[in-house]
């Protein structure tokens, strides 16, 4: 994922997996624009940054792993297909192909609510 | 502050250090980033100054790292290792509440170094003078006007012409270097040493920027498989040196 700002220019650039902004509510702290006075250290926020997020594929493909895994870990993948009900394997498959569609989307958001409708 | 439980024993210096991070873990052999060369001749690395937002994420050329640890400032913490004239260790007089007033925010007996661990170039051996690159280290300042990013800036905006170095002189350094098999040789180049300077406090990413360098029509690339940052500690009351260097 890509912090850019005005003109372009690219702030932190660090996969997803590896960012400490995981969260729309981890953004907006990150936006946060602070004034100090040097003498006492007290803050006050004066402002918030302009800046947006460019998702890259590898946090698309991340985050869309994550949500599969969530429900449906390898083990338990695996056991379904090997000796699951007909109507367990068309559940998973349903839920695994909703999540990989939204991958394969253009320009998927993980934070604009479409990932998260995406339910078992 | 730390349980001092005997005064006017010791006065040794100290170090400690951290590590930048790749990838969820610090860069090392096994796990380093690579980092292209911008420039493939002439002087244009050699007389690079930062001018506009595209000079601070040439494609392919920069790897940003992660602090996992903090900087050497001390705005909050407010517990200061001996050495400063006026920030004391807050136990000595016996108060440990004298820390809450009167401190000046900055401990200036800090001392830092910085050392890394390059491959530079795609070949082994190539003499000294042949593989040489110039590389750029920035931080992020959070927080602070477009806190995100490499480059200073105010409510006016971003400001291209000042970036935020990780510390003084850190915007142009030329390194050499040598890729025997991606690291079968290897050694520790210093960087900086002993600087008397100091890592904000909100600095949580680094930002290597591979500028190139005149011999460089193949590409010289950077690969980062150690990269240490030292924080010394200065060994007694008042002291303005330490080792022989002055801080």
């Amino acid at each position: 994922m890509k912090l850019v700002y005005p003109n372009g220019g690219i702030g932190v650039h660090t996969p997803y997996e590896y960012s400490d902004i995981k969260t729309p509510e981890d953004f907006e702290e990150h936006k946060k624009v602070f004034e100090f006075d040097e003498e006492t250290g007290t803050g006050t926020l004066v402002g918030m940054d302009d800046v947006t997020i460019e998702w890259e594929l590898e946090d698309i493909n991340y985050i869309a792993g994550k949500k599969i895994t969530a429900v449906y870990p390898e083990h338990k993948q695996l056991n379904i297909l090997r000796n699951g009900t007909t109507e367990q394997q068309e559940e998973m498959t349903t839920y695994i192909d909703a999540v990989r569609d939204w991958a394969n989307s253009q320009n998927p958001d993980p934070w604009d609510g479409v990932l998260d409708a995406i339910q078992p | 502050m730390g349980i001092r439980t005997k005064q006017d024993t010791g006065y040794h210096p100290y170090v400690f250090e951290i590590e930048p991070w790749w990838n969820g873990s610090p860069c090392r052999r096994g796990n380093y980033p690579s980092i292209n060369a911008r420039y493939t001749s002439g002087t244009s690395a050699q007389n690079f100054v930062f001018n506009d937002s595209g000079d601070y994420s040439p494609s392919g050329c920069y790897a940003d790292l992660d602090l996992q640890w903090p900087g050497n400032s001390g705005w909050y913490g407010r517990n200061y290792g001996q050495g400063g004239t006026s920030n004391q260790l807050n136990h000595t007089g016996g108060n440990s509440n004298d820390g809450d007033s009167a401190a000046t925010p900055f401990e200036q007996r800090y001392g830092m170094s910085i050392w890394m661990d390059l491959r530079v170039g795609s070949s082994p051996h190539p003499g000294y003078s042949v593989a040489k690159t110039y590389i750029a280290i920035l931080r992020n300042a959070n927080g602070a006007h477009q806190g995100g990013s490499f480059w200073n800036a105010n409510a006016g905006g971003a400001i291209y012409t000042n970036p935020r170095q990780m510390i003084d002189g850190t915007e142009r350094i030329a390194v050499n270097g040598d890729n025997y098999g991606n690291g079968l040789y290897r050694g520790w180049s210093c960087i900086a040493q002993y600087q008397n300077a100091s890592m904000p406090m909100n600095a949580t990413t680094l930002r290597v920027i591979n500028l190139g360098g005149p011999n460089n029509s193949a590409g010289l690339q950077v690969k980062i498989q150690g990269f240490k940052i030292i924080y010394h500690i200065a060994p007694v009351l008042g002291a303005d040196r330490y080792g022989g260097f002055n801080l």
